[in-house]
């Protein structure tokens, strides 16, 4: 297990109240000490977020599209965070 | 009870508003449903980083290329650089002191070891003038053991690709011991809160510069000085080697600061500012707003000359989304979006999103337009206008902001 996609099957992370907004990139850290790139940690993180990204997107509307221009604004707004080669 | 202008919306756009008219006089009211964008504030206000996915290194000039539907070509460019000017001078009497250009990005450090152009930069943070090279090469970064919200690894890499040796230590003090000890407490305001008392400081200043010996600058989470504004200035005077403050997980505590900050600067201008309440609807009459029911306010009807509408965009509810369409939930304006749901969002989550360019629609003096018909006294300011990707652009707090003074300058004409 060495990236948040395999992490979610086995535990859910970032589909619970916040859906990844804030828990994947708490996860993400910590997932990162067992990486040996913390630049794959951030892809992996990038990754996780297109992940979610299909299942929200069919029902994103109401409070999901809120929650998920939150989730853009934290982690392409403020983190400078890309698709990849981050 | 009657203003001369009531704001809808309590963020960074309606205070903005609600400052800059009770400067001139005005007797303002804010209606604020409570939290805002600012409580996510990374510490710095962009105004225009990029365009069509390319840099920007003047924002000034940038602004030529985009769209006539964009909100700076509707304020007009003849306008912008005085109103950025004023824009910077507000916050200044505010007592908030940023430093930036209108007319030359510089550059942050995201938490993510990622370099950023923006515009201003709030004090407790640092400006580069280079995105590609630091003026320093040795640094360590410092964490509160037990804080998951800031990512000492990610910032190590970042600095690595731009050839800087950065060390990782985690600082442990009593004072954060009762917090650590559930994982849910341990939030960048509890730790700013414990340095709000004042008996950190010394402590944790002399940890830091016991650990900081080697290197040429200490880059921390930035949780300090919640509702007590000196932390960072008494930091910086304890603490040896200079700081770099990178921004936590929200809730930011600069930005929760700088908001009661400007809250205080309305207030403190004779503003009324009304918390925690939510505004209902209104009474038309011949395409003027007369009045706005809210819902801490019961039958006391809201009365006021000019309205202005600043609720922000989908996650603060100033535009709403249901499965079939998009409306303005407190006075079913009429919105500038596809209305078929189909065409709202592109697969690739990092792709430009079009819901983000949705809002309220305006007539050429930002007035909200109502089945068409222009409500000559409800003006519209901030994300709630759509015309824009602002996270595409890096455009939000300066179209919040922009928007706002020039909606201020239609009404005082």
């Amino acid at each position: 297990m060495n990236n948040l996609i395999d992490l979610r099957r086995r535990t859910r992370v970032g589909m619970g109240t916040c859906q990844g907004e804030l828990c994947a990139c708490r996860a993400a850290g910590l997932l990162c000490d067992s990486l040996e790139e913390a630049g794959k940690a951030k892809d992996d993180l990038a990754n996780f977020l297109q992940e979610r990204w299909k299942g929200m997107s069919p029902i994103a509307w109401g409070d999901t599209i809120n929650e998920v221009q939150f989730t853009s604004w934290i982690y392409e707004g403020i983190y400078g965070l890309k698709p990849e080669n981050n | 009870m009657k203003f001369d202008n009531i704001i809808i919306g309590g963020g960074l756009s309606g205070l903005t508003c609600g400052i800059k008219l009770a400067e001139q006089g005005k007797k303002c009211a804010i209606v604020s449903s409570g939290q805002s964008a600012i409580h996510f504030f990374s510490g710095s206000f962009d105004l225009l980083g990029k365009v069509d996915g390319e840099d920007v290194s003047n924002p000034l000039e940038g602004m030529k290329s985009l769209s006539e539907k964009h909100p700076y070509q509707r304020v007009g460019l003849e306008n912008i650089e005085r109103l950025t000017d004023d824009a910077l001078h507000l916050l200044i009497r505010a007592g908030l002191s940023f430093t930036g250009q209108a007319n030359r990005n510089h550059f942050v450090l995201t938490p993510m070891g990622i370099m950023k152009p923006t515009w201003l930069t709030l004090d407790d943070f640092t400006s580069f003038d280079h995105k590609d090279h630091f003026p320093w090469n040795k640094a360590v970064i410092l964490n509160f053991s037990g804080f998951l919200d800031f990512h000492t690894l990610f910032i190590k890499d970042g600095l690595k690709k731009l050839e800087v040796d950065a060390q990782i230590k985690n600082i442990s003090m009593k004072q954060f011991e009762a917090i650590r000890k559930n994982p849910s407490e341990m939030r960048s305001t509890n730790i700013a809160k414990e340095f709000d008392k004042g008996n950190a400081i010394d402590e944790f200043a002399e940890k830091v510069n016991l650990l900081s010996e080697t290197t040429e600058v200490v880059i921390l989470p930035a949780v300090f000085g919640l509702f007590n504004r000196n932390v960072v200035e008494k930091l910086n005077q304890k603490i040896n080697k200079p700081l770099v403050l990178l921004p936590a997980i929200p809730p930011s505590v600069p930005g929760v600061r700088s908001q009661i900050m400007l809250r205080q600067r309305f207030q403190d201008l004779g503003g009324t500012y009304f918390m925690g309440d939510n505004v209902e609807g209104g009474t038309f009459d011949n395409n003027r707003l007369l009045d706005i029911k809210t819902n801490n306010h019961d039958d006391i009807k809201l009365e006021a000359d000019q309205f202005i509408l600043a609720s922000g965009s989908f996650y603060s509810k100033g535009i709403v989304a249901t499965h079939n369409k998009l409306y303005e939930p407190i006075f079913g304006l009429d919105i500038e979006g596809d209305s078929d749901r189909n065409n709202w969002l592109d697969e690739k989550f990092f792709n430009d999103q079009p819901y983000m360019h949705y809002g309220v629609k305006t007539d050429d003096k930002f007035r909200a337009v109502m089945d068409g018909q222009s409500i000559e006294n409800l003006y519209v300011a901030g994300s709630v206008l759509g015309g824009a990707n602002p996270l595409k652009e890096g455009s939000g707090a300066g179209i919040s902001v922009l928007t706002s003074l020039h909606t201020v300058e239609q009404i005082l004409k």
